[in-house]
């Protein structure tokens, strides 16, 4: 049995302690809860890219690879696929893909461009000609369809077909 | 009436135990530290809340440049308000005055001292909405390149995968 002192001078001390020992982490609880909430609403989950053009104005046309300039002109029904190479002349038409239910066919459009890349596996180039009312939307589309064909399952890799893109006006 | 020894006996076993919001700070922290990882690759382009602009597979980053952005009804660059959209693209002639002199202008404020004096070297990135007609954008790009911008890109948002 402890002397009466001695209790009295544990008391006192832990009395002295009590609540001392523990970190007081409430304020930084809302220092957290304000962060988060900060962060969340400025936070943009939406990641912009760009899409880099080749505007017509360059003189590249003597660099053409001969047998094919493939041009690809979108009008208001439908995206027509063109081959103009200068050096045999206006060849008819290559092929024509009607809207389909209102929409632009860009897996017809995307399912050709695969065809004429494994015919003429060196070129890089392509024109997108379009018609004035086209909306921008479709001209990125088109764009996405003759640049570069996406695997639309699992590994979802991408293979470049033609990146090099000039744009310009659809003949009438 | 409780004796006094009951009731010091109760308020020992009422201390606050702080212990049980570990996880929460847990949560917390690693919420923090993602979203400040998050906003870290600081977007160059600004938000584009106000207009849609399309979906691209396009994996190509932005880089600094001169930001025409075309809303439904306006036309800015890097911000400031040029005019109604209408009142420009009504306007006469290839090239549209006001958006050129704005570009003009903003040829001293391109970052770097290579895209001033080079002019091969300056940028300008088109944030438009998916509704704007080709030959708007035919316009803008037109003038884009009559004040001296020869690289023009079209800004999009990324998508994991193309369209079905």
């Amino acid at each position: 049995m402890k002397s009466k002192s001695v209790r009295l001078v544990r008391r006192n001390h832990a009395r002295y302690h009590h609540g001392r020992d523990d970190l007081n982490i409430v304020p930084m609880i809302d220092m957290m809860v304000i962060l988060v909430f900060f962060l969340i609403f400025t936070a943009v989950f939406s990641k912009t890219n760009i899409l880099q053009l080749n505007l017509p104005a360059n003189a590249a046309a003597a660099l053409l690879p001969p047998g094919l300039k493939l041009e690809v002109i979108v009008r208001a029904n439908d995206i027509l696929i063109n081959n103009s190479n200068p050096d045999r002349g206006r060849s008819p038409l290559l092929d024509d893909f009607p809207n389909k239910a209102g929409k632009y066919d860009y897996d017809a459009l995307s399912t050709y461009m695969r065809m004429v890349k494994a015919q003429f596996p060196n070129m890089t180039d392509a024109s997108v000609l379009l018609g004035p009312d086209v909306p921008y939307n479709v001209l990125v589309q088109v764009m996405d369809a003759v640049r570069v064909y996406q695997l639309p399952i699992a590994p979802y890799s991408k293979a470049a077909l033609f990146p090099d893109i000039v744009i310009g006006d659809a003949p009438k | 009436m409780t004796p006094y020894r009951i009731k010091r006996h109760r308020s020992r076993r009422h201390r606050a135990n702080h212990f049980v919001l570990i996880p929460f700070i847990d949560v917390m922290t690693i919420l923090v530290v993602f979203l400040l990882a998050h906003t870290a690759d600081v977007d160059i382009l600004p938000n584009s809340k106000g207009i849609a602009i399309p979906q691209s597979i396009s994996q190509q980053k932005p880089q600094p440049s001169v930001v025409v952005m075309v809303t439904r009804d306006s036309v800015f660059v890097d911000g400031r308000l040029i005019g109604p959209l209408a009142a420009l693209i009504a306007a006469p002639g290839p090239v549209i005055a006001p958006l050129k002199a704005a570009l003009i202008a903003q040829r001293d404020q391109l970052p770097g001292e290579a895209p001033r004096s080079d002019v091969a070297k300056r940028e300008v990135t088109i944030m438009g909405d998916k509704t704007m007609p080709y030959s708007v954008l035919k316009k803008i790009m037109f003038t884009c390149g009559d004040a001296d911008y020869p690289k023009v890109s079209l800004a999009v948002v990324e998508r994991e995968r193309a369209a079905t």
